[in-house]
């Protein structure tokens, strides 16, 4: 047995007596302060399950405000001591533990039977991205069999990560429209354009990757680097890929420069070849000095580099657009460093949940301060005095009324009563 | 995120404890303050296996839904308070076997 599952049992069985002594409790407000300790116990298990938000709003709403507003009332209404009276539907009691048995018995065989422990999470859809890196090359459109994944994408230029369907896809790029009026522009599928290429693709579920779109304009390649957006172990590192999508380059070392001393410079990624995209750098957030290098020849440098923390960064070696020039050569080496989508939250963080509350829940969000907003009317208008008062006379008014009013045995003492409704002594004429 | 010490079944037995508990004080109790707080009991068992299976599938939309039903929960609270100094203040009793009134 666990050290965990022992508390689990343990706190259990606190949460099970709360819940017992709350229930058999004669005094409310004992009852109020066993429930408080109940509450308590579920937030811990809280805390146990990875939802250490919903513990701290457990026990701040839960286990604070709403049971102060509990024991407002019950001191309030001096109805700390309960009971006396008549109870009316005794042989309830007899059915209801009858009829919660048997809820219970079906709820362990539903549990045993039922293999809960087998479910297992369901796949995530794969996410892509798609970056050009051919110098030269126009602008594209790029199509995932009949589903626009890119518009009007020009060198250096990038897409944000997008949620697609696993599945094989064929991969279409085609030149993008260069219509001035963008709504004027054909669909090059339905006006059968000849694609520039045509490239089968397969996306994977629980896969992240970018897709850059390499080469020569007249040999493009399609080059896959897989992202890794897991939440980091350190959340002050930043995760890096080096790509070489340079065409017609020899290999490449990737070197961060120390300027001040060049002996202590390393060597991050070593002899990448065209198409090759290094393994992902886990990087400490800092200011950084890289170097393209090809057999000692000095590429391209990046001088004080930095990142934000939690993201996957790109950094693609390409050659920039440059115009042909007859004489002059026609390759200039430059980077691509499109912007980096940030690391998924831990499970249950605060982060996460913020997130997915302003996204996909925003609307139920609304609702609920909508709701609240509607709930603190109608607390106040039910408590008014003169709602009250207009009750209480057509409750003196009514016969029929009147004959149960004579019948009911009065819980509370009066002495208590008197003391906490004051508005009963400052108007005696309602009565 | 770690593989589970405490296997979900047990947080679902418990909480079909404890929503049985909150049961029972709502069906056996008879003072209106208590059955708020048996049903409070009920929500919170509701909310305690809402969580384990959001766990067991890695999805965040459980915990999410707790966090509304709590919400939900304090203007359950806040509404059904109001009502109860309301017949209080009216009936001079918060005993439910007595809020007959509607038979007739």
């Amino acid at each position: 047995m666990t050290f965990e599952l022992l508390l689990f049992i343990v706190v259990a069985a606190v949460a099970i007596f709360s819940a017992a002594f709350m229930l058999v409790s004669r005094n409310a407000v004992h009852s109020a302060l066993f429930l408080v300790v109940n509450l308590l116990c579920v937030a811990f298990f809280y805390l146990m399950l990875s939802a250490p938000f919903l513990a701290m709003v457990q026990i701040t709403v839960y286990a604070g405000a709403i049971m102060v507003l509990f024991m407002f009332v019950i001191m309030l209404l001096g109805s700390e001591r309960l009971g006396g009276g008549t109870a009316k539907y005794g042989w309830l009691a007899g059915g209801a533990i009858a009829l919660t048995t048997i809820f219970l018995v079906v709820v362990f065989v539903a549990v045993v039977q039922g293999q809960i422990g087998a479910l297992e999470p369901q796949p995530q859809p794969p996410q892509a991205r798609f970056v050009h890196a051919v110098a030269n090359a126009p602008a594209v459109d790029i199509y995932l069999n009949n589903q626009r994944v890119a518009a009007d994408l020009s060198y250096g230029q990038s897409t944000a990560l997008q949620r697609l369907l696993p599945g094989d896809y064929n991969l279409l790029i085609f030149e993008a429209c260069t219509l001035e009026e963008r709504g004027l522009c054909p669909n090059p599928l339905e006006i059968g354009a000849a694609p520039l290429v045509a490239l089968p693709l397969s996306l994977a579920p629980d896969s992240t990757a970018a897709y850059l779109v390499a080469g020569t304009p007249t040999d493009l390649r399609l080059l896959n680097v897989p992202l890794d957006l897991t939440p980091p172990a350190d959340e002050n590192t930043f995760r890096l890929t080096v790509v070489h999508a340079l065409p017609a380059y020899g290999e490449v070392n990737f070197i961060q420069q120390d300027l001040a001393d060049a002996a202590r410079s390393t060597v991050l990624a070593a002899n990448l070849a065209f198409g090759e995209a290094s393994a992902p750098l886990t990087l400490r957030r800092d200011t950084y000095d890289f170097l393209f290098e090809n057999l000692g020849n000095r590429l391209v440098a990046l001088r004080d580099y930095s990142a934000r923390a939690r993201t996957h960064e790109l950094l693609i070696l390409s050659a920039a657009p440059v115009p042909v020039v007859e004489g002059a050569p026609s390759l200039r080496i430059d980077y691509i460093r499109p912007s980096a989508p940030s690391a998924a939250h831990e499970y249950g963080s605060p982060q996460q949940i913020g997130i997915e509350m302003l996204t996909t829940y925003l609307l139920p969000f609304q609702l609920v301060a909508l709701l609240l907003l509607a709930t603190m009317v109608g607390a106040i208008m039910l408590t008014r005095e003169e709602v009250i008062r207009r009750e209480r006379q057509r409750l003196v008014v009514s016969p029929a009324i009147k004959r149960i009013n004579r019948a009911i045995p009065i819980n509370v003492t009066a002495s208590s009563t008197e003391k906490v409704l004051p508005s009963g002594e400052a108007e005696p004429s309602a009565d | 995120m770690q593989p589970p010490t405490v296997a979900t079944e047990y947080f679902v037995v418990l909480s079909a404890v404890l929503f049985i508990m909150g049961v029972l004080g709502v069906l056996v109790r008879r003072n209106a303050i208590m059955i708020f707080m048996s049903v409070e009991l009920m929500l919170n068992a509701a909310n305690l296996a809402l969580v384990a299976f959001a766990r067991q599938w890695g999805n965040a939309g459980g915990q999410l839904t707790v966090f509304f039903v709590i919400t939900i929960a304090a203007a359950e609270v806040a509404v059904g308070l109001a009502l109860i100094v309301a017949i209080f203040r009216t009936k001079k009793s918060i005993d439910i076997d007595e809020l007959n009134a509607m038979q007739g």
